[in-house]
């Protein structure tokens, strides 16, 4: 960032006239804000999620603002109500339609463990066929876990490494050994 | 006037068709049937009875029955113009699950025999499309029967963990 430059007459200009950031930081603080949703909304969860998206609790505040009922055209999956073992296929499909880079919340408990049902028909949560970033627990959630939840979606898009952001190359990256990121250690050395 | 029906019902089924009739405490006439006879009892019930709305039809399993059949089927129907309930069953055996299908008689048992055959797997002859109805065609076994273990599953889709 430069500082504050003067015009000819001497005044003050106070904006920021340029930044210097990451790729990475600069795109993945776009994807944070820009999420489209697919509501894959199979239960009674929906009413819960009907209500984070509507004007009281608002969604839209965090740049979650569009539910996109195609696949193709979304970047979160959230995974909205029980998930029976006969829908397992249709949910693994819209899954793997969605275009990288691609994000799954697991809305509810059923969505995340199977909640109450313990049996044969219902599957014991949605990552026994795709990968889940963020678990929201709650049958079903209040609004606030579900905003405390796309915050948390959005601080982990935020601090992911790299800026293609591919699922398997996040995992890797996650589950490998701790790289140290640049920041606030850096800039210290930098400054002194 | 259930008394009544129960009498006439009685009166009008064919010979060794019932093995018991009676009124429970909600005027419900039960009627236990046999197997042999029982499309016949229905017409009977539907025809001159005048049970022409059919309700629900179900199975029951006693698994621990000591004595007797283990399943019965019960088909419960209405008659909406005397506001009398008619419930039909019929026990049968573990080994010869096998009945007559009502939907002949009311087609609106035919999605609720498929969803009998479904859960409990009872057999129903005659019936014009007898397959799976609520679970997928590669599901082994019958989930409400009693002997059914409440967690086991057979998913159909699973992912590969570590591996995306």
């Amino acid at each position: 960032m430069c500082g504050a430059k003067k015009r000819s007459d001497g005044t003050k200009i106070m904006a920021l006239e340029l930044t210097t950031t990451r790729l990475e930081d600069a795109a993945n603080w776009g994807r944070k804000f820009s999420l489209f949703t697919y509501p894959f909304v199979t239960a009674c969860c929906g009413m819960e999620f009907m209500s984070v998206a509507a004007p009281k609790y608002d969604l839209a505040r965090f740049g979650a603002e569009f539910p996109r009922f195609s696949p193709r055209q979304s970047d979160l999956l959230m995974v909205v109500g029980t998930i029976t073992e006969k829908q397992g296929p249709a949910l693994k499909r819209v899954y793997e339609q969605m275009a990288e880079p691609k994000w799954v919340i697991a809305f509810g408990v059923c969505a995340s463990t199977g909640g109450f049902y313990q049996n044969y028909h219902a599957m014991p949560g949605c990552d026994q066929v795709i990968p889940v970033d963020v678990y929201i627990p709650g049958c079903p959630p209040r609004p606030e876990q579900v905003l405390d939840g796309l915050i948390l979606l959005q601080n982990k898009i935020q601090d992911s490494r790299g800026h293609s952001q591919v699922r398997h190359k996040r995992e890797q990256i996650t589950l490998g050994e701790e790289q140290p990121r640049f920041s606030g250690e850096a800039k210290q050395v930098g400054q002194s | 006037m259930s008394q009544a029906t129960l009498q006439s019902l009685s009166a009008a089924a064919p010979e060794d068709s019932i093995v018991s009739a009676e009124l429970d405490k909600d005027n419900t006439l039960v009627v236990v049937a046999k197997k042999q006879h029982v499309v016949e009892l229905a017409n009977t019930a539907k025809n001159e009875l005048g049970f022409n709305f059919p309700c629900y039809c179900t199975c029951i399993d006693n698994l621990t029955r000591t004595e007797g059949p283990r399943f019965a089927m019960v088909y419960q129907m209405r008659a909406l113009e005397r506001g009398e309930t008619l419930r039909l069953k019929i026990e049968l055996e573990e080994s010869d699950l096998k009945m007559d299908t009502l939907s002949t008689v009311w087609p609106a048992f035919n999605w609720l025999e498929r969803e009998t055959f479904d859960m409990y797997g009872v057999e129903f002859n005659g019936h014009p499309d007898l397959r799976r109805i609520y679970l997928y065609d590669e599901f082994k076994g019958y989930p409400l029967r009693k002997d059914y273990p409440k967690t086991k599953r057979q998913p159909l889709a699973r992912r590969e963990w570590g591996n995306e």
